[in-house]
């Protein structure tokens, strides 16, 4: 029978990768998240139509939360306990806007309950 | 030895799970989390579509400048914090101890910029009395703020511990759950951004 431990010793540092390595990683995400800022800012003067503002707005917003939750909250090291935490969270607010969805597809012309 | 330090360190030992307990908790109360800003924010964005109550002030109101420069402030605290885990796990200690004290700084930088912020906003006639908007967006970068004070807490008392040298790159577990939680704080900013100030 195995005495080994189910897990690595928490907080070691392999866990997370080489942190060495795993700083320029940090730089990158960090001028990628910086980049995106300033596209959302420069789209939304541009003055264009509102859905395609939108769209782009929320597209960049979904980019940066992949990139800090994968990269700065280690989500990519990370098992099967903390995804399913993390995909209960997705999920409950996946319902919140498929629930509101008839009041917002009312706005773009669509049928409204 | 002292029963002290095996209570206080009970909740990041290794588990039949493969994740600490403390981990693991971190992570179930970012959940709950997720669901009070995800139902704000949805109830934002539902009387936002839906209301014909619902007036915008004018960009000029808003700040957008201002506010695009705490985003930066917060992404850049994000890296700072990221950095001071980093350095731990290669046994910097001192590394650590700067980069959490530039994070600290980030976010009194921008608590800083609200508090400027704020009055401005009442001073255009925006108020959280004045109508939906002002109802959401003080609701909102409100709860925010508390917990970027949170956050701001949870990251000193780490860099006490970490000035008394608690902190070594096998024993870093409570540098990365402070991290994990300020993420938290710059990724709901990152949301709350554009859809405060931008659409």
């Amino acid at each position: 029978m195995s005495t080994e431990p189910q897990s690595p010793p928490a907080g070691a540092a392999h866990s997370h990768g080489d942190p060495k390595k795993m700083v320029k990683t940090y730089v990158a995400i960090f001028v990628a998240l910086a980049v995106l800022t300033f596209l959302t800012v420069w789209v939304n003067s541009l003055h264009v139509s509102r859905p395609v503002t939108i769209l782009v707005a929320a597209i960049i917003a979904l980019i940066k939360v992949f990139l800090i939750a994968t990269f700065f909250m280690h989500l990519k090291f990370e098992g099967k306990w903390i995804f399913g935490t993390v995909a209960l969270a997705v999920v409950g607010i996946l319902i919140l806007i498929i629930l509101i969805s008839p009041d917002i597809a009312g706005v773009f012309g669509g049928p409204r309950h | 030895m002292s029963s002290t330090p095996w209570i206080l360190d009970a909740s990041d030992e290794p588990t039949s799970t493969g994740v600490p307990h403390g981990k693991l908790g971190i992570w179930v109360f970012l959940a709950s989390e997720v669901m009070l800003f995800g139902s704000l924010i949805s109830s934002y964005i539902v009387l936002r579509l839906g209301s014909t109550h619902f007036i915008v002030p004018p960009h000029e109101f808003l700040s957008v400048p201002v506010a695009a420069l705490n985003t930066f402030v917060l992404i850049i605290s994000s890296v700072t914090m990221v950095m001071a885990l980093a350095s731990i796990q290669q046994d910097d200690r001192k590394g650590m101890i700067m980069y959490l004290i530039a994070t600290i700084l980030c976010g009194l930088i921008f608590l800083g910029v609200k508090t400027w912020e704020y009055p401005h906003k009442w001073h255009e006639g925006i108020t959280i009395q004045s109508g939906l908007f002002g109802s959401f967006y003080f609701t909102m970068t409100g709860l925010h703020g508390l917990h970027v004070i949170g956050g701001i807490a949870f990251n000193l008392y780490i860099l006490i511990q970490g000035i008394r040298g608690k902190w070594s790159s096998t024993h870093c577990q409570r540098v990365e759950y402070a991290g994990i939680y300020w993420h938290f704080v710059d990724l709901v900013w990152v949301v709350l951004f554009p859809l405060l100030y931008l659409l």
